[in-house]
């Protein structure tokens, strides 16, 4: 009889801690998708607030032109085109370098710029480089006192709206106008976005939190999950860095060539800063997740 | 005891905690290319146009090609050069192999142009980019070079170094040197034309001619409609052989 309820006994046993096991293994599974959707949660968010920073932020662009000597490659480039053109039309090359060191471009940029931010129409404001042009011919041909002809009129518009086009191509921005307004739109539908992710982040990081009995636990699957979101943060600018492609891109100008790889290689580092932000809290998580697993144990 | 030390430790730093963020990055970027592939590919191969295989030389700088030749230079002592009785017009019939030819590239410098009696003295570019007009004078790079048997468009701004076109005269002697031979040719003709007036010029001529032009009028101030055109035809010179 009580070999009986022996094995009775055992069998139970084995059913209860195979029933365990299961349900353990279950929970396990079910806790790393959680943490699979927060570390792609996390990662999107990364993703949302770089491009927060940079791309739809007209401060970053601008920052990036000063800091890399931008506004003073573009007027070099347009004192360089503009003493071809004056080459062709009887100017002397002094005429072109005057007249370029003497005009504001860093404005005429800057309005540029917060045009396309704007979401007006990006287009190059030509007035003022116009009625400047005009103004330093008129005192040109006094200073040289040259004797005009019938055509001078017609000579000059025709060479005032070349110089014109020069100074439209050396501003303007490639494709900027093409986007100017998917970047308006868009920027309005990022800031909802992010404000969805960083809600369902929150509500991942509570379900983890709050429905695992053990701390230990807890930090665990918030830990994989971070840790998740940081290699997948850290990766993409890693693998564009290593192509090496942005460095052979053909863009017509230096100056455009330079902001072009100096705007995507600060995009990059953004997301280093980020992806370092998601490394410092996987430290974090796993320094607590050792510390109550220990403790756990310890009982 | 020591058992359970090791599974606990093991526990603690299982290899899922390495794995499984590693798995999660992968699907990450997996689901990411699912979701976007179908959208995003036809972008990409259009991004892939803007770049090259090389990093992009911005330099303002040329290159120079042009070694002088002497009339009777190692090139010619190499050609055959035969009678001059078919063309009146070329009284030596030399030949240069093609294949002895150092080609320009666009931007180059490959030569000079001499005018004496216009006092023009400059160098000769193959193409007319602003480089090129900004240093000497360049041939349009859709005509041909000195030697080939087609027509050569040489460009040049009036106020630099094509000024003294405005003293061009029927008769008067155009010597080009090049890398590869020297050549003369006589100015027939001079005339105005509109910018875009395309009968200036056949570029689909067979026989060689020479045609130099600039804007009109000289000494003008401003951008011109008119282009002055001087026309000469070959008197001497290696013909490139494009047989060799």
């Amino acid at each position: 009889m009580s070999e009986l309820e022996n094995e009775a006994g055992q069998e139970q046993m084995r059913e209860h801690t195979h029933h365990r096991r299961h349900g353990s293994r279950l929970r396990s599974v079910a806790y790393s998708v959680l943490a699979f959707f927060l570390a792609f949660v996390l990662f999107l968010l990364s993703v949302c607030m770089v491009l927060y920073f940079t791309i739809f932020s007209k401060d970053y662009i601008l920052q990036t032109m000063k800091s890399n000597s931008y506004y003073t490659m573009v007027k070099s480039e347009l004192q360089s085109r503009m003493e071809d053109l004056t080459d062709a039309s009887g100017f002397d090359k002094e005429f072109a370098a005057e007249f370029v060191k003497n005009y504001d471009i860093v404005t005429a940029i800057d309005e540029y710029i917060a045009s396309f931010y704007s979401g007006e129409n990006t287009l190059v404001r030509t007035t003022t480089f116009k009625q400047q042009l005009y103004a330093a011919i008129e005192s040109y041909i006094q200073e040289k006192n040259i004797k005009l002809t019938d055509d001078s009129d017609t000579n000059i518009a025709y060479f005032v709206n070349e110089a014109t086009d020069i100074y439209v191509d050396q501003i303007s921005i490639t494709f900027f106008s093409r986007i100017a307004n998917y970047i308006y739109k868009a920027k309005t539908i990022l800031n909802i976005v992010t404000g969805s992710l960083a809600v369902m982040a929150l509500v991942i990081i509570g379900i983890i939190y709050f429905t695992n009995q053990y701390k230990h636990r807890r930090f665990r699957y918030l830990f994989l999950g971070s840790t998740g979101a940081f290699l997948a943060v850290a990766i993409l600018p890693t693998i564009l860095l290593l192509s090496d492609k942005l460095k052979k891109i053909n863009l017509s100008t230096r100056s455009l060539y330079n902001l072009f790889v100096n705007y995507f290689n600060g995009l990059f580092y953004n997301f280093y800063i980020w992806s370092g932000v998601l490394l410092a809290v996987s430290v974090v998580l796993f320094t607590l997740y050792v510390q109550h697993y220990r403790r756990a144990t310890s009982l | 005891m020591p058992k359970v030390h090791r599974s606990h430790k093991k526990s603690l730093y299982g290899k899922n905690l390495v794995i499984l963020p590693i798995v999660f990055c992968a699907v990450i970027y997996l689901v990411c290319a699912l979701i976007l592939f179908p959208s995003a590919s036809s972008y990409l191969s259009r991004a892939s146009m803007f770049f090259s295989d090389n990093e992009k030389n911005f330099s303002k700088e040329y290159v120079n090609i042009f070694v002088p030749v002497d009339d009777f230079s190692e090139y010619q002592k190499e050609t055959q050069t035969s009678s001059s009785e078919s063309s009146s017009q070329v009284s030596k019939q030399e030949t240069v192999n093609i294949s002895s030819i150092l080609f320009p590239s666009y931007d180059n410098q490959f030569g000079e142009l001499i005018i004496e009696d216009c006092q023009i003295r400059t160098k000769l570019f193959f193409g007319d980019s602003n480089i090129a007009l900004r240093n000497g004078v360049g041939i349009y790079n859709g005509s041909a070079i000195p030697g080939y048997g087609r027509t050569i468009l040489v460009a040049g701004h009036n106020n630099t170094y094509f000024n003294g076109l405005k003293y061009a005269r029927k008769g008067q002697i155009v010597k080009i040197r090049t890398n590869y031979g020297n050549y003369q040719y006589e100015i027939t003709d001079m005339q105005v034309k509109d910018k875009d007036d395309k009968s200036a010029y056949d570029l689909a001529a067979d026989k060689e001619n020479l045609i130099m032009y600039t804007c009109y009028p000289f000494d003008e101030l401003g951008l011109t409609p008119n282009r002055y055109f001087v026309y000469a035809k070959p008197v001497s010179g290696p013909v490139i052989d494009k047989n060799h």
